[in-house]
């Protein structure tokens, strides 16, 4: 199975990271092909490439482009974009900040993903995703989270970073029917013992070895 | 009044422009902040991060400008198009970059839990349109008025009010479709 898997936190020395490791190690090496993209580094170096150019060149209007929240040029965002429609499950490890992934990751999903523009007089099919080609749909989506609140305050304030991957991603990506989801989160993370994060954490790696 | 815009489509302009004059009209101070066209960015970077859990979380001008409007402030207005069913990155890294502890929340010491600190907010807008039609946008999950509805409402006082002025399926129907409803955002101020 072909895994993209999507990690995006600032640090590298996180509970998101070490998140990412049990990922990994549940997916084993070389049983299946496992492509990770960690959006923090790549934000960093499309940064530097971008004050690079700048000290070369006067600046452009798309160096505002790496500031902003759509990291990578359009020659990146391609590349992502085949990538995702390769993939047969997609994996995505963030923190939950404000109830949605984190703003980079939301910025990569937008513009590698962006919706497709119905214009008027064209009708798309309701649950038909708009994929080039007739290529395979994505499989498996997973996301692995951490919440700094409770699941009750989480329903309170809608989950909308998790109704994001279930429906609108699951609807564009693969068929709400046959495309399996799966959300392993870790709620109330700044309140757990050890004991409850290392659980998870096996969970997560329990999860991924049953692949 | 703090209303932040991405994008500069004629609809989002004539929004923002509508807000502001049915603001005026009602009496109201204004300030503005738009954040597109690069002159926000979006992303909490390695160095915020790390300041989040510190006593100073705040460490640009960027964002102090922010947080003083912020302060200031005693109705949030969002002006937005929706895009994948919610927030534009932009705004949700203004939510991750403003809305840091001691400005938007408290946490407290004993419980480590998040106390609402943002309560001198009376009332919150959206004012937002979205391509897709208004089913599709609430079974996609319609993240955005439900990040501001509820996640940032969690932090304002129990008192606080929103409001909601969204029109779906922007790109379908007549120029008027369009034109009523900048109206009705300029109409929505003068209560």
């Amino acid at each position: 199975m072909k895994v993209l898997v999507v990690y995006a936190h600032p640090s590298s020395n996180s509970f998101a990271t070490a998140s990412l490791d049990r990922v990994l190690t549940g997916l084993g090496a070389g049983r299946h092909d496992v492509t990770v993209m960690d959006l923090y580094a790549e934000y960093a170096s499309a940064r530097a490439a971008s004050s690079h150019a700048q000290a070369v060149q006067p600046p452009t209007a798309s160096d505002g482009q790496a500031d902003s929240a759509k990291p990578g040029d359009s020659a990146g965002r391609s590349r992502w974009h085949a990538a995702i429609w390769a993939a047969d499950a997609l994996v995505f490890v963030y923190p939950t900040w404000w109830s949605g992934p984190p703003a980079i990751l939301l910025g990569w999903l937008q513009s590698v993903l962006s919706e497709p523009k119905r214009t008027v007089g064209h009708r798309r099919h309701w649950f038909a995703p708009a994929r080039p080609g007739s290529g395979p749909a994505v499989r498996r989506i997973v996301v692995v989270t951490s919440h700094g609140s409770s699941k009750l305050v989480n329903m309170v304030e809608g989950e909308s970073g998790k109704l994001l991957f279930q429906r609108a991603l699951r609807v564009r990506l693969g068929r709400l029917t046959r495309t399996r989801f799966r959300w392993i989160a870790l709620y109330k993370i700044d309140r757990s013992s050890s004991a409850e994060r290392t659980a998870h954490l096996d969970r997560v790696e329990q999860h991924f070895a049953a692949w | 009044m703090i209303a932040a815009l991405p994008l500069g489509a004629a609809l989002a302009t004539g929004l923002l422009d509508a807000a502001c004059l049915g603001l005026q009209a009602a009496g109201h101070h204004v300030r503005v902040q738009r954040l597109d066209g690069g002159t926000f960015a979006g992303v909490m970077s390695p160095d915020e991060h790390h300041a989040y859990h510190s006593d100073t979380p705040i460490i640009s001008d960027e964002v102090q400008r922010q947080v003083d409007d912020l302060r200031w402030a005693n109705e949030l207005v969002f002006v937005y198009e929706t895009d994948w069913a919610g927030l534009p990155a932009v705004m949700k890294g203004w939510l991750e970059r403003t809305m840091v502890p001691g400005v938007a929340f408290v946490l407290d010491e004993r419980t480590n839990k998040v106390r609402r600190n943002l309560t001198h907010i009376r009332r919150i807008t959206g004012i937002t349109y979205a391509t897709n039609s208004r089913l599709r946008t609430r079974l996609s999950g319609d993240g955005g008025r439900r990040t501001i509805r509820r996640a940032l409402r969690m932090i304002c006082s129990w008192h606080t009010r929103t409001t909601w002025l969204a029109l779906y399926a922007a790109d379908f129907g007549s120029e008027e479709r369009r034109a009523r409803f900048v109206r009705r955002v300029e109409r929505a101020f003068v209560r």
